[in-house]
């Protein structure tokens, strides 16, 4: 486990160099501003000026996740074609290390998108949605952070298997946008749809975070953070154990199989 | 035993098998009951035709493939039971151009794996700086490798797989892609490693590459070792076995060199173009002579294939005493 922290570290180093290098792959990033435009013009121009929180963090939460399922999603296939999966698994570094170095990076990056989002409303609109309360806000993305890097984490190790990542990854964001109740709250959700997003962390963490924006006070804060977090965690579990099982195939049939 | 045996072989082999399943027929076996001992400090060839096992053998050492028997041990620690072990021990050079991230520089790449080998910071920027001067790629050493001709991504592979100071260099045709020069260059970075104390597991298809280079030749064909020599043997055998080729060639005069002593054989390869084959050391100079003498010119020699030499290599085995 010695070389788990440079590893980690290089890993990260290594996806910001991939951005800059390939600003394609901040596109989904790209999206959000305009997302935002057309969200806060309907709410605005509807005279709904209570739903400007809604309609900046909509986008921006859509980016996000958007990131983790176009990006950190492909991370093990494209470092198997290109044959630098083989090679980390011949270093000293596990694998988890330099992927979770990559993931929080695109992360990182991918939260930019909130900026983005509150500037298309300041500077486009005049609008400026207030945190009303802070502490709630900042626990909440951390845990929010974590949860998508998981999401992606287990992305990648799902997609690794797959022949066709591209259509999976297309057809994937939108059920993932709403079971995230990341437009609508998953509360006005048909019944069967809300009790299934409840299994998704992200619809803790978006209805948390529209909590913290609003005066209101925000009720049974830290169960829902716990669910966040506990959410999360077992995720990233599950992604672990499914690189992990990856890992073992790909020593004894020498490839990495396809399904 | 579980400490890292100093004076425990850097590699060693025993009755190794690996099989692969294939779609709907028998396992295909890669490796057959495969042994091979390399000390430390030794350079030692692996020569053997396409499909030989010698990828697979390089993948069970570098512990990302697992035997189907036997066993492998690098400095007596076993590839499947102590891998974590295993890995730091290790360098690895795959041929081709797979391995590295494209976009980012030479420099970076080299500090991105130095870290995947336990290094901090500062210690990986140095031993990055270090290698790319090793391997004669400082000058673009900030230039993104997809920029990259496929010698000089060949020069990076061999500076990524000693980026962690490896004790056992496992080398997979590294010389694919370079140009004579750079071949020249790569057996002075070999003979280095070797006054350093590394053992160095060379797998190639050059015999002039294997003889000039290693101390021992093992020689792997359909998975099964079939010789392990002195490299001289191989040297001697390149000679004794030279060919000649020659275009414009009549039939009679083709008949007469068939006939001269050493000549193993006359074959026709087109109209009027013949392969002479020897099989006796100097038997190319009558052969030569014969042919100018009667005009032909378009004349050239040749070392004969590593499937020639193989057969011949299964065609003495009868006396030869295998170690
Ligand atoms: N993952 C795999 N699945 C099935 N068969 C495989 C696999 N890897 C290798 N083989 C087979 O094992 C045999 C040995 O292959 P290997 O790559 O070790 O040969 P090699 O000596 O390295 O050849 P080359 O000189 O072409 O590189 C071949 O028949 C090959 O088709
Ligand atoms: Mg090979």
């Amino acid at each position: 486990m010695t070389a788990s922290s440079p590893a980690f570290w290089a890993a990260a180093r290594a996806q910001l160099t991939e951005f800059r290098r390939d600003p394609g792959t901040l596109l989904t990033l790209a999206t959000a501003p305009f997302f935002a435009v057309i969200l806060l013009s309907v709410t605005e121009h509807g005279g709904r000026a209570d739903l400007a929180p809604y309609a900046l963090l909509a986008p921006a939460v859509m980016a996000s996740i958007g990131m983790a399922v176009m990006e950190a999603g492909e991370t093990i296939f494209r470092d198997r074609s290109t044959g630098v999966l083989e090679a980390v698994l011949t270093t000293p570094a596990p694998l988890t290390a330099v992927l979770t170095g990559r993931i929080a990076a695109i992360t990182a990056v991918s939260l930019v998108g909130i900026a983005e989002c509150w500037l298309v409303g300041a500077l486009g609109f005049g609008v400026v949605v207030a945190v009303e309360h802070p502490l709630v806000f900042a626990l909440t993305l951390l845990a929010t952070a974590a949860g998508v890097a998981a999401t992606g984490m287990l992305l990648a190790a799902v997609f690794v298997v797959g022949r066709n990542v591209r259509s999976f990854q297309n057809s994937l964001t939108f059920p993932l946008y709403l079971l995230g109740g990341a437009m609508v709250p998953v509360a006005f959700l048909p019944a069967g749809f809300e009790a299934l997003s409840r299994l998704f962390f992200l619809s803790w963490a978006t209805d948390l975070l529209r909590d913290s924006l609003a005066p209101a006070p925000v009720a049974h804060f830290w169960p829902r953070l716990a669910a966040v977090a506990g959410l999360a965690a077992g995720m990233f579990a599950a992604a672990s154990w499914i690189a992990h099982r990856m890992v073992r195939r790909v020593r004894r049939t020498g490839t990495v199989g396809f399904a | 035993m579980s400490h890292i045996g100093i004076d425990a072989p850097a590699v060693e082999v025993r009755a190794l098998v690996r099989d692969f399943r294939t779609r709907g027929g028998p396992p295909r076996r890669a490796l057959d009951a495969f042994d091979l001992t390399v000390a430390p400090g030794e350079v030692h060839g692996l020569l053997g035709p396409n499909g030989a096992g010698k990828t697979t053998l390089c993948k069970i050492l570098s512990t990302i493939l697992l035997p189907t028997s036997g066993s492998a041990a690098v400095h007596g620690l076993d590839v499947v039971a102590d891998a974590k072990r295993v890995r730091p021990l290790l360098g690895i050079v795959f041929g081709g151009e797979r391995g590295l991230y494209a976009r980012m520089t030479a420099a970076q790449n080299l500090r991105f794996w130095a870290a995947l080998y336990g290094l901090g910071r500062r210690e990986g920027r140095r031993r990055a700086a270090e290698l790319l001067d090793r391997v004669g790629l400082a000058p673009r050493a900030d230039e993104p490798v997809e920029t990259f001709s496929r010698g000089m991504k060949q020069r990076l592979h061999l500076a990524r797989g000693l980026v962690g100071d490896p004790r056992v260099l496992l080398l997979d045709e590294p010389t694919v892609g370079m140009d004579p020069v750079s071949a020249h260059e790569f057996r002075d970075l070999v003979e280095s490693l070797r006054a350093e104390g590394r053992a160095v597991l060379l797998t190639t298809h050059d015999m002039a590459e294997a003889e000039a280079l290693c101390d021992r030749v093992s020689f792997i064909d359909g998975g099964r070792l079939l010789r392990c020599e002195d490299p001289r043997v191989l040297g001697e055998l390149l000679s004794r076995h030279e060919r000649v080729r020659a275009a414009g060639v009549p039939a009679a005069l083709a008949e007469r060199i068939a006939a001269l002593p050493g000549v193993e054989r006359v074959r026709e390869t087109g109209p009027g173009a013949v392969l002479v084959e020897t099989d006796r050391g100097g038997a190319a100079l009558p052969v030569l002579r014969t042919l100018v003498e009667a005009g032909v010119t378009d004349v050239s020699t040749a070392p004969p294939t590593l499937e020639e030499v193989y057969l011949h290599l299964i065609g003495e085995r009868g006396m030869a005493v295998r170690p």
